[in-house]
C-alpha cells in the first residue's frame, strides 16, 4: 500500500493541487455569489426592475470558481488525462506549489469580491442608474483573481513544458 | 467627436404666451431651464405652484395602477422593444380621456379598499372558527350557555393536571354537577360544566383553584358545529366576492396603455411645471435662464416666434466662472461609446470628449479578452440584430452595438491567435496560440497596453498645448516619455540610453513639485519620480487581457473534451447538448467579462493619464417619458 503511494506520490500531490484548486476558488465563487445573491434578492424585492441588472452583479464573484476549475482542468490534461501518469515527486510538488496561488487568491478573492458586489446591489436598489458604477467597482477585486490565475498557468505550463 | 458648446439664453415674454413657448421648447428637446443666478432677479422668483405637486400625486396613483394592471395586459410586450413615439393627436386623445382614464385608477383604488374590508372580515370569521375549534363535539346551542334560574352552565377551559382535582372537588358539592369533557388537547381538557345554584360558591373556589378559565362566545347562536359551517359560508362567500375582484382587476388589464400614455403625458407636463417653477416673473411678464447648444440658437429663435412676436431674446457665452452642462455629440459609429464614458463619469465642460480615443481600444481589447473567432461570429451577428432592432438607443442598444464592434474585433484575434471554438491546433495566424507560448502572448498584451498607456500621455500633451502650456507637457509628459524612450534605448546603445533616463528622472524630479514651495518642491518632485511604479502597475493591469482570453479558450476546450467523451450513440445527443449549452455560456460569461474589464482598463489606467471628469449631464426640457416618447421637431423630421 505505502509502495503505491510512494509509486505514484508526484500524480498524487498534481491531483491534489488540482483538486485544491477546484475546491477552493469553487467554495470562495459559490460564497461569494451567496452573499451577493441576499442583497439581490432583498433589493429586488423592492425593486423588481432591477433584476437584470442585479444578477449580473450577483454573477461578478462567480469567476473566481471558473479560473479555479480552469486551472485543475490543465493540470489533468497534462497528467491523467493526457495519459501521463509518469510525473515525478519533483514535478508533483510544482505542481501542487503552482496551483496555490489560485486556490488561495481565487477563495478569498471571491468571498470580499461578493461583499462588495453585495453592497453595489444595495446602491442599485438605491439609485437605479448606478449599475455601471458598481460593476466597475466590484471588478477592482476580480484583478487580483486574474493574476493568480496567469500565474497558476504561467507555473503550470512551464513544468510540463 | 466633442463636447457640445453651451450658450446661456435669457428669455424675456409674456405670461400668456408662457405655457405656449415652454411647450415649443420642449419639442425642442435643447433647453435646460435653470435658475436664474442674478442677484436682482431672485426677487422675483415665482412662488411653487401646486399644480406641480397635484400632477405628481396623481403620476403616483398612475404608477402604482399601472403596476396592478399590467401583468392583465393582453398585449404582449417583447423582450427588447423600442419606446413608442406618440404624435401630438395621440397625445391630446390621452389628454381628453383623462376623466375615462382617472376613472380607472379610482375604481382600482375602490377595490382596493373593498379587498382591505374582504380581508378583515374573513379574518375575524377564521379566529370565530379557530375559538369554537375545541367545542366543536358539543351539542348545546351557544346561545343556552349562562345563568338560568337554578343553574349556570359554562364553558371551561381546565388545565389538564387539575382536571382530576377539580372533578373531586366536584363531587362534594351539595346538588353533583354536570362536567362533561368536551376535547382535549397537549394541555388543557375542554369541558362543559353545569351547576346548581347552591353550589356557586364551591363550585368558584374550585375553578379558582384548578386554574381553569371559561370560554365566551356572546352572541352566537347555534350549536359549535353549525356556527362553524356558517362561519365557512361566509368565507366561501367572501372568497367569491374576492375572486370577482379580481377578475375586475384582470378585465382592465387591456386598459394599460392608456394609462401608461396619460401617466407620460402627466409627466411632460410634470416637467414643464418644474422647469417654469424657476422662471422669475410678475404678474405679466416672465424671465427664463437656459443652457442651449449654441448650433441651436435659431432653432430656438423659430420656436418662440411661432408663438409670439413680443419677446426679447438673447445668447451669451458662458462666463469664466460658469459652468455649463456637458452634451456629447459624436459620429454614428462612435455614440453608442458615450455609454461607456457616462458610466464613469461626464467629461467637464472645458475638457475633452474620450469617447474617440477611447473606442478603438476598447473593442480591440474586448476582442482580445474573448478571443475565439467563432465566438466573435455568434456575437457580432446577434449582437449586431439586437443593436438594428434599438437603433443602438437606450442602455441596451448602445451596449448590443458596442457588442457586436468587439465581436469583430474578437473575429479578428481569434484567427490571429487560432481560436475556433476552443479546437486544439486550429491555424493561428500570429505563428502562436496562447497555450503554446503563454511569454509571448504575455508580451504582446503588454505591449498593447503601452501602446494605450502612450496614447493616453499623448492625449495629455495635446490638451496641454491646446491650453497654451507647453511647458506642462514636457514636465508632465514630455520627461516621462524620455525615460521610456531611454528604456528602450538601452537594447540598443546602453549610454545613450542611460543617458536620456538620467535626463528625463532629473526634469522630473526638479519640475514634479513646482506647484508646490521650499523643500515641498524637491520632495514633491521626489514623489513624482515615485510614479514609476504606478507606470508599471498599469502596464502590468493589461495582463488581464491574457487571463480572460485563456479563460474563454480553455472552457471551450473543457466543453469539447467533455462532448467527445459523450460523443457515440445515444450520448452523441447529450453530447452535441453539451456543446451548445456550454458555449453559449462561454460566450455569455466571457462577453460580461470582457466588457467590464474592457471598461475597467479605460477608467483607470487609460483616463488617468489625461481625463478631466465632473461634468453635470445636460438634462434638456425634453419629451422623454417612462413608458411612451413623444414627438419632438428632431423625431419628426426625421421621419
Amino acid at each position: 500500500m505505502m509502495d503505491l503511494f510512494m509509486e505514484n506520490l508526484g500524480v498524487i500531490l498534481a491531483l491534489a493541487g488540482a483538486a485544491l484548486s477546484v475546491l477552493l476558488a469553487g467554495i470562495g465563487s459559490a460564497k461569494g455569489v451567496g452573499i451577493a445573491g441576499e442583497a439581490a434578492a432583498g433589493v429586488v424585492s423592492e425593486n423588481p426592475e432591477c433584476f437584470g441588472q442585479s444578477l449580473v452583479l450577483e454573477l461578478l464573484p462567480g469567476t473566481q470558481g471558473i479560473y479555479g476549475f480552469l486551472i485543475g482542468f490543465i493540470v489533468l490534461l497534462n497528467t491523467i488525462m493526457g495519459g501521463n501518469y509518469d510525473v515525478t515527486v519533483a514535478q508533483g510538488v510544482m505542481t501542487f506549489l503552482a496551483c496555490l496561488p489560485i486556490a488561495l487568491v481565487g477563495l478569498i478573492s471571491a468571498m470580499i469580491q461578493g461583499r462588495v458586489a453585495a453592497s453595489a446591489i444595495c446602491m442599485l436598489g438605491k439609485r437605479h442608474d448606478s449599475a455601471g458604477q458598481g460593476i466597475v467597482m466590484t471588478v477592482m477585486v476580480e484583478t487580483y483573481a486574474v493574476l493568480a490565475l496567469l500565474a497558476s498557468f504561467l507555473m503550470v505550463n512551464a513544468i510540463f513544458a | 467627436m466633442a463636447i457640445v458648446e453651451m450658450k446661456k439664453m435669457h428669455l424675456l415674454a409674456l405670461k400668456k404666451d408662457g405655457a405656449k413657448i415652454l411647450r415649443g421648447l420642449q419639442r425642442l428637446a435643447c433647453v435646460q431651464v435653470i435658475e436664474s443666478d442674478e442677484e436682482d432677479m431672485r426677487a422675483f422668483l415665482e412662488a411653487p405652484s401646486t399644480r406641480l405637486e397635484e400632477i405628481q400625486k396623481t403620476i403616483v396613483r398612475l404608477d402604482w395602477a399601472i403596476r396592478k394592471i399590467a401583468v392583465f395586459d393582453p398585449e404582449k410586450k417583447a423582450m427588447f422593444a423600442l419606446k413608442p413615439v406618440l404624435d401630438e393627436a395621440e397625445a391630446e386623445k390621452a389628454r381628453e380621456n383623462q376623466a375615462d382614464t382617472l376613472a380607472v385608477v379610482e375604481r382600482l383604488e375602490e377595490i382596493e379598499r373593498e379587498m382591505g374590508q374582504l380581508r378583515s372580515r374573513e379574518a375575524k370569521e377564521h379566529s370565530v372558527i379557530g375559538q369554537l375549534s375545541p367545542w366543536r363535539d358539543m351539542n348545546a346551542p351557544l346561545e343556552r350557555i349562562g345563568q338560568t334560574r337554578y343553574a349556570r352552565t359554562e364553558l371551561l377551559i381546565v388545565p389538564e393536571k387539575a382536571w382530576e382535582e377539580l372533578k373531586l372537588a366536584a363531587g362534594e358539592f351539595a346538588t353533583t354537577p354536570v362536567i362533561q369533557e368536551v376535547s382535549r388537547d397537549r394541555e388543557n381538557i375542554y369541558a362543559f360544566c353545569a351547576v346548581h345554584r347552591n353550589d356557586f360558591a364551591a363550585y368558584d373556589r374550585a375553578v379558582k383553584a384548578a386554574g381553569a378559565s371559561t370560554a365566551q362566545f356572546a352572541g352566537l347562536q347555534g350549536t359549535p358545529a353549525m356556527v362553524t359551517e356558517e362561519c365557512n359560508r361566509r368565507i366561501a362567500e367572501i372568497s367569491r366576492d374576492r375572486e370577482a375582484l379580481n377578475g375586475e382587476i384582470a378585465s382592465m388589464g387591456s386598459r394599460t396603455k392608456e394609462l401608461k400614455r396619460l401617466r407620460d403625458v402627466m409627466e411632460l407636463e410634470g416637467k414643464r411645471e418644474s422647469a417654469s417653477a424657476k422662471f422669475a416673473g410678475t404678474k405679466s411678464a416672465f424671465y427664463l435662464t437656459a443652457w442651449t447648444p449654441a448650433e441651436k440658437e435659431q432653432a430656438v429663435k423659430n420656436a418662440v416666434e411661432k408663438v409670439t412676436k413680443d419677446y426679447d431674446l438673447a445668447f451669451a457665452d458662458p462666463a469664466e466662472d460658469e459652468t455649463p452642462p456637458t452634451a456629447l455629440r459624436n459620429g454614428k459609429v462612435i455614440t453608442p461609446f458615450e455609454s461607456i464614458v457616462k458610466m464613469y463619469s461626464l467629461p467637464d465642460y472645458r475638457g475633452l470628449d474620450p469617447t474617440f480615443v477611447m473606442m478603438p481600444f476598447f473593442i480591440c481589447y474586448f476582442g482580445l479578452m474573448v478571443s475565439d473567432a467563432a465566438y466573435g461570429i455568434i456575437l457580432a451577428v446577434l449582437a449586431g440584430l439586437l443593436a438594428k432592432k434599438l437603433h443602438c438607443k437606450g442602455t441596451v442598444g448602445s451596449i448590443a452595438f458596442v457588442a457586436s464592434l468587439g465581436g469583430l474585433a474578437t473575429v479578428f484575434w481569434g484567427a490571429m491567435l487560432g481560436g475556433w471554438f476552443g479546437i486544439e491546433d486550429a491555424p493561428a495566424l500570429l505563428g502562436f496560440t496562447p497555450m503554446s507560448e503563454p511569454l509571448k502572448m504575455m508580451v504582446l498584451c503588454l505591449a498593447l497596453g503601452a501602446v494605450q498607456i502612450l496614447a493616453g500621455m499623448g492625449v495629455a500633451i495635446y490638451m496641454n498645448f491646446k491650453r497654451r502650456k507647453p511647458l506642462d507637457a514636457l514636465f508632465d509628459q514630455g520627461f516621462w516619455l524620455m525615460i521610456f524612450a531611454g528604456i528602450g534605448l538601452l537594447f540598443v546603445n546602453g549610454n545613450a540610453g542611460l543617458i536620456l533616463m538620467a535626463v528625463g528622472a532629473v526634469g522630473i524630479v526638479l519640475t514634479g513639485g513646482r506647484h508646490k514651495k521650499g523643500i515641498g518642491r524637491l520632495i514633491g518632485g521626489l514623489g513624482k519620480l515615485y510614479d514609476i511604479t504606478s507606470y508599471l502597475s498599469d502596464i502590468l493591469s493589461y495582463a488581464r487581457l491574457f487571463g480572460m482570453g485563456l479563460a474563454t479558450g480553455v472552457i471551450a476546450m473543457v466543453m469539447n473534451n467533455v462532448a467527445m467523451m459523450l460523443w457515440g450513440g445515444v450520448g452523441t445527443i447529450a453530447a452535441i447538448l453539451v456543446l451548445i449549452v456550454g458555449h453559449s455560456f462561454n460566450i455569455a460569461i466571457n462577453a460580461l467579462g470582457a466588457y467590464v474589464h474592457s471598461c475597467r482598463l479605460q477608467y483607470i489606467e487609460f483616463f488617468g493619464k489625461f481625463y478631466e471628469d465632473g461634468g453635470v449631464a445636460f438634462t434638456p426640457l425634453d419629451t422623454t417619458g417612462k413608458y411612451v416618447d413623444f414627438e419632438t421637431d428632431e423625431t419628426t423630421r426625421v421621419a
